[in-house]
């Protein structure tokens, strides 16, 4: 079985991008500073958090893009390319929630805030687990891809409500980029959350390669099983 | 300087537990995945080679 080259090396780069980015977010970004002088530490964390949350977005969309091709054809594959994307928005969902939970807790004194943003993408994670628990709720494998289909498309739904709704309704959640005067970040913040950013995506592809890599010698390797059975 | 670790001590803990968490997890992924990939390459080609014996007798 031919091994997936272009997922090595994305995994290669985006383990050297999130490194660099590691460093410059602690050794050139500069710390933020509020105009009474208080430095704010904890804005290190935006580096990373933000990250993985764009990344949970964007793997989460190919949960509902693969189950929309699976609805369409039926083919089992789209339903294990769907099954996979969504373990790894598991994934980045659950380390966007462990380092928020972190940032909440230095800059708002709380260990969470039922404010619009993190109250959608607590939706998101339940719904994230719900699509598992589902699927190992069904025994049917046919039935269980199709629930599993149209329950993907319509858990992506709360994604965008997650990513927007900080625009749309008052919310104490910063908004970074678009969010008025006081929104935006120094030249050299922005290159390192750029740098964090493409890193991570970078990760996110090549996990997903890797585990759909695991899937396919799975299943070989049941159908050897069966042919030595027979 | 002292209001810089005034600020830096108390928050540090936090910071340093979310870049924990984040390389503890990108790691562990990987490695689980290698792990497993490796498992089953190894378990492919053993009974790869036995179907193949199977053929040839």
């Amino acid at each position: 079985m031919k091994r997936n080259r272009l997922a090595e090396i994305m995994l290669g780069l985006g383990g050297i991008l999130t490194s660099a980015a590691f460093f410059m977010t602690f050794f050139w970004a500069p710390a933020t500073v509020y105009p009474d002088g208080r430095v704010d530490f904890a804005q290190k964390i935006f580096y990373f958090h933000v990250p993985v949350a764009e990344a949970s977005f964007l793997v989460f969309f190919f949960t509902a893009f693969y189950s929309i091709r699976f609805l369409m054809t039926r083919k089992r594959i789209y339903d294990t390319k769907a099954r996979i994307a969504t373990e790894v928005t598991l994934f980045f969902v659950l380390l966007t929630m462990a380092t928020g939970i972190l940032w909440t807790r230095v800059e708002w004194n709380v260990w969470w805030q039922w404010e619009p943003r993190l109250t959608t993408y607590f939706i998101l994670t339940l719904l994230v687990i719900a699509y598992f628990v589902l699927r190992n709720s069904v025994e049917d494998e046919e039935k269980r891809a199709v629930y599993a289909a149209a329950f993907g498309i319509l858990a992506f739904i709360d994604a965008p409500i997650s990513f927007f709704i900080t625009r749309w309704l008052n919310s104490i959640h910063p908004i970074v980029f678009g969010g008025g005067e006081s929104s935006g970040l120094e030249p050299p913040m922005l290159i390192t959350f750029i740098v964090a950013q493409v890193g991570m995506l970078m990760l996110g592809y090549a996990f997903y390669q890797l585990r759909l890599r695991e899937e396919e010698l799975n299943e070989r390797l049941e159908a050897l099983k069966i042919e030595l059975g027979d | 300087m002292t209001d810089l670790y005034a600020a830096v001590i108390p928050q540090a803990p936090y910071v340093i537990g979310a870049y924990g968490i984040i390389w503890l997890g990108l790691l562990g992924f990987v490695f689980m995945v290698f792990n497993r990939i490796g498992r089953l390459e190894k378990e492919l080609r053993v009974l790869e080679e036995s179907v193949e014996r199977r053929a040839k007798s």
